[in-house]
Order: C-alpha cells, then structure tokens, then sequence
C-alpha cells in the first residue's frame, strides 16, 4: 500500500477517501483551510468528507489535489466525473452548435493529433 | 425554444475565475487598454490561435480509408465555433465566426487554457472515458464568464456604463469602446448593473404563412436586482405579427423605449420600460424598471448615498 492509500481506497466514496488522505498527511481540517489560503473552508471541507456535497466542483478538487499532493485525474474518477465507456463523450473542449457524437470527437481528436504533427 | 443557461457559476467558481482573469489581463497589458487588446493577452498567455481549417489531404485519405470517418469529421467541424487543444496550447477559431464575436470566442477558448481545473481536458482524450456531462457543461459556462470578464476587463466595464445615460445607446456604445459584439456586450451591461434592469434575447424573425412573423425567444438575462425584485416573471417564449409586445420588435433598427406590460407567475402584470435593437442575428429588448429612469443626485460629502 502506497502513502497515498492508507486504507482500502477502492472500497471508499470520495468524501471517505479525502478524510483518510487529510489524516495521512497530518492535516487538521482548519490546516487545509490555512493551506488554501481559505479557498476549502474547514465547514465545506468537512461537509465533502461526510458526504453533505453531492457535486463539488472541479475548482474545489483541483485545490484538494494540490494540497494533498494527489494526481487530479484520479481524483475526478473518485468523484464520479471521469468514467470508462464504450462510446466517450466531451474528451474535448469545445463550443459547439448542438452536441458531437463520440464518432465525431473520435474524428475531430484524431485530426488535432494530426495537426499538432504537423506542427513539429 | 429558449437555450440553456450558458453563464451561472458558484461563488468559489467566480472567484477562481475572476482571479484568472486578473492575472490574465495584467500579464497581458490588456488593464485600460481599449479596445481590450485580446491578441496581446492571447500572445502573452502562451496560446496560439488559428483558423480551424480542414486539410484536404488529411480527409481524403481518411475517406479512401473509412467514407463514415470522413463524413464524421466534417459533421464535427461543421458544428465546432471553437475548440482548444491542450496539448499544442492551440486555439482553433471557426473562420467563418462573424468578426465582432471573434474576441469572445478566443477568449473562452483561452479560459479552457488558463483555468487550472480543467487541465483535465489534456489527460483523458486518449482513454476510453467520458466526462460527465454536467461537468463539461460546468466547464462551458466558466469559460464564457472567463471571456467576459477579460473582454470586459472586470470591474471596469461596470463603472465605464454607470458613467453613461441607461438604456440601449449605452451597451452599442461600450461594445465598440470594448471591442466586443452588441449581444455580448449588452448581457454584460445588464449582469454588471446595480439597476432593475434586463435584456430579452430574440431569434430573427421568421416569416411564416400569411407573412406573419414570428420570433422565438432565446433566453433572458437580467440583472442581480431584477432577479430579487422579479423573480418569477414569465419570459414571452415568442411574439407574432399583431400582438401587443410585438410593437418592440423593431421594423428597422431600433425602437424607442416603449411601456410593456410582462406577467409574473401570481399572473400579475408588471410594467417595464423597454427598447430594442435589433442585428442581423437577433433583436435585443433591454427592459427595466421605471425608476430606473429617474435621475440620482449624489450628496459629495457622503458618497454612498443617493436620492431618487
């Protein structure tokens, strides 16, 4: 088990998991709220952990995964945001008029591959 | 048929945002400059903007290889005003994107850049994940505010529009100052006002059988205050030839502030001032309350208060 797992992190939601990590680095909730400079209030903070926030948002757990020194991706899939799937969808950052299929951002992913090799 | 809300954010959202803007616009020289000099800024944060142009070569092999691909990739760029690559650092602009919405586009696509949180977008593409939707969404609407508040340059903008008479020559004012679309700037104008104030987006009209006209709404913006005032009041979803409200719907350019009555959801009937100004993709109504109109004196020695 890695530093970062202190407990059986599969089998814990994501307010779970956070506490364990907060506990494991040594950090009371009002350290992460001076760590943070105040963005993650140790009342918020608290909530996330007892599972009182249904959606936090990406701004709150990039923060988390900063502080906590924890790889942001990973912690987006904790959060329910990031999931596999047979036909992806929204890979991409785009404004579009009406919704891409996952045919189309496969194509469109692929052609901005193409053109940033075209760029080296 | 309205459009969904394209610009709510939290509070923590808006302070992020914000911050990002700030930086944005001081390391890119952009603070006071007018028009606000969006290419510098663009420059300076490292993200480089190019036309999303298909390359002929690239299609026709990947059509000699799979016809459905082909077909797949331009039913995606059809739809595509904008799209930022994170790897490359490279925004891609719809060529054909109407020259006065230019600004604002970069600009949110240079919010995918510059706001932390959504370096996200760079890690997954190559895996077989979906974001969720309600996210993506989120990330959507962070961007737009992003490029408001950098074309806009935050608190600027509102103080440059309270030094201006309220109504519809304001925001066409401040739009060339600014170097922004009517429509953007308007919503702008409304969002950052302490007035009672809103703008009532219209789709062109269209004519239909007989030669009446009818045009759809797209959706609302109102002010932080309207919002407490009026919170319940019922947006008409359209207006046809010969109806009463469609005396704000302008025959040519503009139409002089007129009283309207729009119905709250009690079914009572409110009155508002209200003037339109219609472009070659929408007609904009600016409403507001009646006291809007009157004059403020401001007593010097005591500057926060003024009298109706």
């Amino acid at each position: 088990m890695s530093d970062e797992n202190p407990k059986d992190e599969e089998s814990i939601d994501l307010g779970g998991f956070l506490k364990s990590i907060r506990k494991s680095r040594g950090f009371s909730l009002r350290d992460v709220e001076r760590l943070t400079e105040g963005a993650i209030s140790n009342g918020y903070l608290s909530q996330l952990e007892n599972g009182g926030i249904d959606k936090p948002s990406a701004v709150m757990l990039h923060r988390l995964a900063a502080t906590y020194k924890l790889d942001y991706q990973d912690i987006m899939k904790r959060a329910g945001f990031l999931t596999e799937a047979e036909e992806p969808l929204n890979r991409v950052a785009t404004s579009v008029l009406g919704e891409l299929t996952s045919q189309e951002e496969d194509q469109l992913l692929a052609f901005l591959g193409f053109l940033r090799s075209q760029k080296k | 048929m309205s459009l969904p809300d394209d610009c709510s954010v939290s509070a923590e959202q808006l302070i992020a945002i914000r911050a990002a803007a700030d930086r944005m616009l001081r390391e890119g020289g952009g603070l006071g400059v007018f028009p606000t000099p969006v290419d510098d800024m663009m420059r300076a944060a490292k993200i480089e903007v190019v036309p999303m142009v298909i390359d002929e070569g690239y299609l026709a092999k990947l059509r000699r290889n799979a016809e459905n691909a082909g077909r797949a990739l331009l039913s995606a760029l059809s739809k595509v005003l904008g799209v930022f690559d994170p790897r490359a650092r490279i925004a891609f602009i719809d060529p054909e994107t109407p020259d006065a919405k230019i600004p604002f586009l970069k600009l949110h696509e240079g919010g995918h850049a510059v706001l932390p949180w959504q370096s996200i977008f760079g890690l997954f593409e190559d895996c077989r994940m979906t974001l969720d939707p309600f996210v993506k969404a989120q990330f959507e609407r962070e961007a737009n505010v992003f490029a408001s508040e950098v074309l806009f340059q935050m608190d600027i903008f509102a103080k440059d529009a309270g030094d201006l008479a309220f109504g519809m020559h304001a925001p066409l004012a401040l739009a060339k100052r600014y170097g922004a679309s009517i429509y953007a700037t308007t919503r702008r104008y409304v969002m950052a006002s302490d007035k009672i104030c809103g703008v009532i987006i219209f789709n062109p009209a269209i004519i239909g059988a007989g030669g009446v006209a009818v045009s759809e709404l797209r959706r609302a913006v109102v002010s932080p205050s309207f919002q407490t005032r009026f919170p319940n009041i019922i947006w008409p979803r359209r207006i046809t030839t010969g109806e009463t409200l469609a005396r704000i719907i302008p025959a040519n350019r503009m139409t002089k502030p007129r009283t309207i009555s729009l119905t709250d959801a009690n079914g009572d009937a409110q009155e508002f001032i209200a003037e339109s100004f219609r472009t070659k993709h929408q007609t904009l109504v600016l409403i507001h309350a009646t006291s809007t109109l009157r004059r403020r004196i401001h007593l010097p020695a005591q500057a926060g208060l003024s009298l109706l």
